[in-house]
């Protein structure tokens, strides 16, 4: 008798708590199916994912067909979703930061955050639109934001970078030191060895730059630019052989000015023919004349240090007006004063230092213009750069 | 903006902040604008077409160069420093560069290396983006290899370096006198031989450095051509796997029709009957009903119902909280929930196996009263066993059955779950909510026709070795002893795997 009763009442239980869930998800999912086709929402996003990962791998391969590829998915996405759809709106200022359009990747950070205020992804490429356009102090309000919202790995090493820019060296040290701590993912930790090397490489430490180069390349096999810091502090240390190899390996692979330009500059340095890298530079300079795009710094320094300092100043001015980051700022100045106007080269040199930005390279190219222009701080600033930097090679000044 | 479903948006935060780590790489960017090679500037792709030959096997490595590899490679052809490639210095190039290819290309016969030598090689450039040239290197190689056995396997490896920027592909073909009986690479170039990259495929560009063939002799050119990639065998999971994209489909479609809605419930039962076949599941219904032999068909009648209900409710509550709490990982809560359920799963074990060694403790009695029951006749005896059984499990007959069903159901099936977020995002919640209902039906169905399969099985056995062999029946209590002694392993295998996953 009480069975079948027990029975029937765990039924009736069981049937409540499963129309219960169901009452409560009806009343919380949207009641009705949007007005646009039915699979929008989750094709945009899937495309806009798609976009991110394909700008991901241009980034890591430093192969730029995939920003095309990019460029369609977004367009897709942007089509079936035009309005509210925050990936794509996040993808394309990445994307047009990936082409060194920084005013708008700017742009649409701004658009990406004011949607949504509190989503982190939308800080990020806003602080690195800000930080290459030379707005100092809105890049640090948007890193401090992501800081804020994320404190991610990627989050602490844009903050590191905000700290270099303001020379304060040991901080961002620390910054990157927690970036590669909290690391979460194969990318990110690598990210932060790599910088980590790079900072030491900087400021003159090229024995602990080659272990952190050794850390990214023991979770990113192969980084191309984990390969050649590691060949640049090889170079610094004497180990010129091993410098050489390193940078042919990545050459090789991933022949991108700023690899070229150091495995020539190298070979010229120890009497070997630079041919190969050299005739790849003037290649690159010829797409860069051709396309008008972006301008590598290096490929303006190349043209300044062994080519044609003329050509250098073309190409870096056009990137200076897209873009008025120190690095830019830097190699400017240096093919302008190669260029015999140092007057001019002044100018930038000063702005590539500006706001404590503490850089050997930029710091002996500002002391070398000034000894040229004989003004009495030039003997500070080399001393400045040999003192941050010893291994620092002085360049060949202007004739 | 619109709601996705909360999973999606945690992935989609997660890859952002790892895509915009590496922007501030040293300064230097990717470069801009349309390239002329479709493949990027720097880009070097090469192509190995194979040819299988009674005596011999052959191998065209093409490699094409873009502008910047092209350029740094002509530095080095032009031997004389003018500035120009003659003639003589891309044939001198080409026998340079072709015997470093002859070099690295490796392949193997019965586990034999053989031996490659260059029969011809060519180096042409042809207009590229701002009037710089790009570069095809042609090298044709052979190498003698006896392909005249049944069953030779064969392996080739372009020796290309998979890390270099661009196209690697390889196809391989039977020619006369062999067939290919296996091949992991296609007859045919997709991209007519490095000439027309197939525009679909250029962000994720081939990337085949190696192939692993079969060959037999004979004379059928056609069925050679035809020794396409292996097709993974059609198992279950495969056909299951079809079965949830093409459910997932539906729940998108734009116009749900009555029939189409129809199938897809159809469908979700199917998906829910093969997910309960998956391990796990069944090995608990199993489990469930030998320690119950004494009645099989409302045990697996129990089991089954209360996978369904804990099922449903389970993926039901996991939805409601995603959907309430976008920050909600639902990963996580899958690994706790496997957990509670593998302990749960212990616990009653744990019982069983108690119970067990009781009832060994106090097995005199019963086998006394056993063989007294035994004087009077089948039915009688039959009734006996049935208390006899019934008096040791009796304290967690019921509650145990429930617990072991609320195990088994307590872990949402993840495509259950996906398609129901996925018909949330779409405004679709009552369609998710029926399919999860046909999901949960679906299991059941598995679940208790093993069971009754099984416990019939069980009974038919037992009540025939009692007639036949009543010796045997010495050893039941030992029998529920193993079976709940496999239940607890069972439970604390499940409890580990899931905790171990995190």
């Amino acid at each position: 008798m009480r069975r079948p009763v027990r029975a029937a009442l765990g039924a009736s239980a069981s049937t409540l708590v499963v129309l219960a869930c169901a009452t409560g998800l009806l009343a919380l999912g949207p009641t009705e199916s949007p007005a646009l086709p039915d699979h929008a929402p989750t094709a945009s996003l899937a495309h806009s994912q798609r976009a991110l990962k394909s700008i991901e791998l241009a980034r890591s391969t430093l192969d730029e067909s995939h920003l095309a590829t990019a460029e369609r998915a977004l367009a897709r996405s942007l089509a079936l979703q035009p309005r509210d759809n925050y990936t794509a709106v996040v993808g394309s200022g990445m994307l047009a930061g990936a082409r060194h359009d920084f005013a708008a990747s700017r742009a649409h950070a701004l658009k990406a955050t004011a949607m949504a205020p509190d989503r982190a992804p939308g800080y990020a490429v806003l602080a690195d639109a800000e930080t290459q356009l030379g707005h100092r102090a809105a890049a640090t309000a948007a890193v401090q934001r992501l800081l804020d919202l994320a404190p991610t790995s990627s989050a602490y090493a844009r903050a590191a970078q905000e700290l270099e820019s303001q020379g304060r060296t040991d901080e961002a040290r620390a910054a990157l030191e927690r970036a590669s701590e909290i690391a979460l993912n194969p990318a990110d930790a690598s990210f932060a060895a790599l910088r980590l090397g790079d900072l030491d490489l900087e400021t003159g430490h090229p024995d602990r730059a080659v272990r952190h180069y050794d850390r990214s390349l023991a979770v990113a096999p192969g980084n191309a630019y984990a390969v050649a810091g590691k060949a640049r502090a090889k170079a610094a240390l004497g180990r010129t052989q091993e410098a050489l190899r390193l940078y042919r390996k990545v050459t090789e692979r991933t022949p991108a000015p700023r690899f070229l330009y150091e495995l020539g500059s190298l070979q010229k340095k120890l009497g070997q023919d630079p041919r190969t890298a050299f005739a790849a530079l003037d290649a690159q300079s010829r797409l860069a004349l051709a396309q008008g795009g972006a301008v590598d710094p290096c490929l303006g320094l190349y043209q300044a240090n062994h080519r044609d300092p003329h050509l250098g100043v073309r190409l870096l001015r056009a990137e200076w007006q897209r873009r008025q980051h120190s690095s830019v700022a830097d190699a400017l100045s240096w093919a302008l004063h190669r260029a015999g106007r140092s007057e001019e080269a002044l100018e930038y040199a000063r702005r590539a230092t500006a706001g404590g930005r503490r850089s050997a390279d930029a710091l002996q190219h500002l002391g070398a213009i000034e000894t040229s222009l004989q003004l009495p701080s030039a003997a500070h600033h080399l001393r400045q750069s040999r003192t941050l930097n010893p291994y620092l090679a002085p360049e060949e000044s202007a004739r | 903006m619109r709601r996705f479903t909360p999973l999606l948006s945690v992935v989609a935060a997660a890859a952002l902040c790892t895509i915009t780590g590496p922007a501030a790489a040293a300064g230097t960017g990717v470069e801009a604008a349309a390239p002329a090679h479709p493949l990027g500037n720097f880009t070097v792709n090469r192509y190995d077409r194979l040819r299988l030959l009674p005596d011999r096997i052959e191998d065209t490595a093409v490699t094409d160069s873009a502008e910047i590899p092209t350029a740094q490679d002509r530095a080095a052809a032009d031997t004389d420093h003018d500035g120009r490639i003659s003639p003589a210095e891309s044939q001198a190039r080409a026998r340079t560069r072709c015997a470093e290819v002859a070099r690295d290309v490796r392949a193997s016969v019965n586990g034999n290396p053989v031996a490659w030598h260059l029969t011809r090689q060519s180096l042409a450039y042809s207009p590229g983006e701002a009037g710089l040239p790009v570069a095809r290197l042609t090298c044709e190689l052979s190498a003698p290899a006896d392909l005249s056995r049944t069953g030779t396997p064969v392996t080739f490896r372009t020796g290309a370096d998979p890390q270099r920027l661009g196209w690697k592909e390889v196809t391989a073909e039977a020619d006369g006198e062999v067939r290919l009986t296996a091949s992991d690479v296609p007859a045919q170039s997709v991209s007519g031989a490095l000439r027309s990259y197939p525009q679909d495929r250029l962000d994720n560009p081939l990337n085949v450095t190696a192939a692993a063939l079969r060959t037999t002799p004979g004379t059928s050119p056609a069925a050679a051509q035809q020794a396409a990639p292996a097709a993974p065998a059609t198992t279950s999971p495969a056909f299951l796997g079809a079965l949830e994209s093409r459910l997932t489909a539906w729940t998108g479609s734009r116009d749900l029709t009555l029939p189409v809605g129809l199938f897809a419930v159809l469908v979700s039962l199917l998906l829910g009957a093969g997910h309960a076949l998956l391990p796990g599941h069944a090995k608990l219904a199993v489990a469930a009903c030998l320690a119950h032999r004494k009645d099989g068909v409302r045990a697996a009648l129990a089991v089954g119902t209360t996978v369904t209900v804990t099922h449903t409710a389970g993926v039901l509550v996991l939805g409601l909280l995603l959907t309430a709490s976008a920050g909600l990982a639902g990963e996580r809560v899958l690994g706790w929930l496997g957990a509670v359920g593998g302990v749960l799963i212990t616990v009653i074990g744990g019982q069983l196996v108690l119970a067990a060694i009781r009832a060994l403790r106090g097995r005199p009695t019963h086998t006394h009263g056993h063989s007294h029951g035994h004087h009077h006749g089948h039915d009688h005896d039959h009734t006996h066993t049935h208390t006899h059984t019934h008096s040791h499990s009796h304290s967690m007959s019921r509650s145990s059955l429930l617990g072991i069903g609320l195990a088994g159901g307590l872990v949402p099936s993840p495509s259950a779950l996906v398609v129901l977020l996925g018909a949330i995002a779409l405004g679709r919640t009552y369609f998710g909510v029926l399919l999860v209902i046909g999901y949960g039906l679906g299991m059941a169905l598995t679940l208790t026709a093993a069971g009754m399969l099984l416990a019939g099985g069980g009974n038919r056995l037992a009540s025939a070795s009692a007639r036949r062999l009543p010796s045997l029946r010495r050893f039941a209590p030992y029998g529920s002893l193993a079976t709940s002694l496999a239940m607890l392993t069972v439970g604390a295998g499940l409890t580990a795997r899931s905790l171990l996953v995190w």
